[in-house]
């Protein structure tokens, strides 16, 4: 899954360490996300959405072909 | 609560470094024919595993891992069991086959080895069920 952590990470000139303690987890961690070796679970998704002040979708791209649901409650 | 994962990875570190002491000694031991002594540097070493990751991880609450770390460890257990699970059964059915075939190849260690492999296996079989099933 693509993501745009290690872009947000470095423009808040942080390390991957710091960004690790920030998150409760380790530095290595964050570098297997950053280098798309690892997906992280939906918590440490949001808590790293969270951290940043964003979206999830903002920081990690699926990249899924789903069709959605139709809207059909109106009908 | 649990306390922040890097507070524990000492500890996991700790673990490995005594469970690695423990092989070390076992492997040594026997190939300087001190096989005993080496067993038993092995088995102090495990107990003191044990009791260090008992302590950390139910006294202290640490986590000793985060997820990436657990995810690794899940997926080496899968792969492992993947590998003995086609290469056992392989090797087995093959070592009876030539039994059969006039080639005597299973002995008592061969059937142990069977034993094993198949208590494994069961033993997999019942851990999945659980936690299929469980309330």
């Amino acid at each position: 899954m693509r993501n745009e952590l290690r872009e947000r990470r470095e423009a808040a000139g942080l390390s991957q360490a710091d960004l690790g303690g920030a998150v409760d987890v380790t530095r290595q961690t964050i570098n297997a996300i950053e280098r798309d070796r690892y997906d992280p679970s939906l918590e440490l998704a949001f808590k790293l959405a969270a951290f940043f002040d964003c979206e999830v979708e903002a920081l990690f791209d699926p990249d899924i072909d789903v069709t959605p649901l139709e809207d059909d409650t109106n009908t | 609560m649990t306390q922040p994962v890097q507070a524990g990875r000492r500890y996991r570190r700790l673990v490995f470094g005594v469970v690695a002491v423990g092989l070390v000694s076992l492997f040594v031991g026997a190939q300087v024919g001190q096989y005993l002594a080496g067993l038993v540097v092995y088995g102090l070493a495990a107990v003191s595993a044990f009791a260090v990751y008992a302590y950390v991880t139910v006294r202290d609450d640490l986590a000793v891992q985060d997820e990436w770390e657990a995810t690794l460890e899940r997926r080496a257990s899968h792969l492992t069991m993947q590998l003995f699970g086609y290469g056992g059964v392989f090797a087995i059915v093959a070592l009876y086959v030539l039994d059969a075939a006039g080639r005597p190849s299973v002995g008592p260690t061969v059937e142990t080895l069977s034993s094993t492999f198949a208590v494994v296996w069961l033993t997999w079989a019942a851990v999945y069920l659980w936690l299929r099933y469980r309330p």
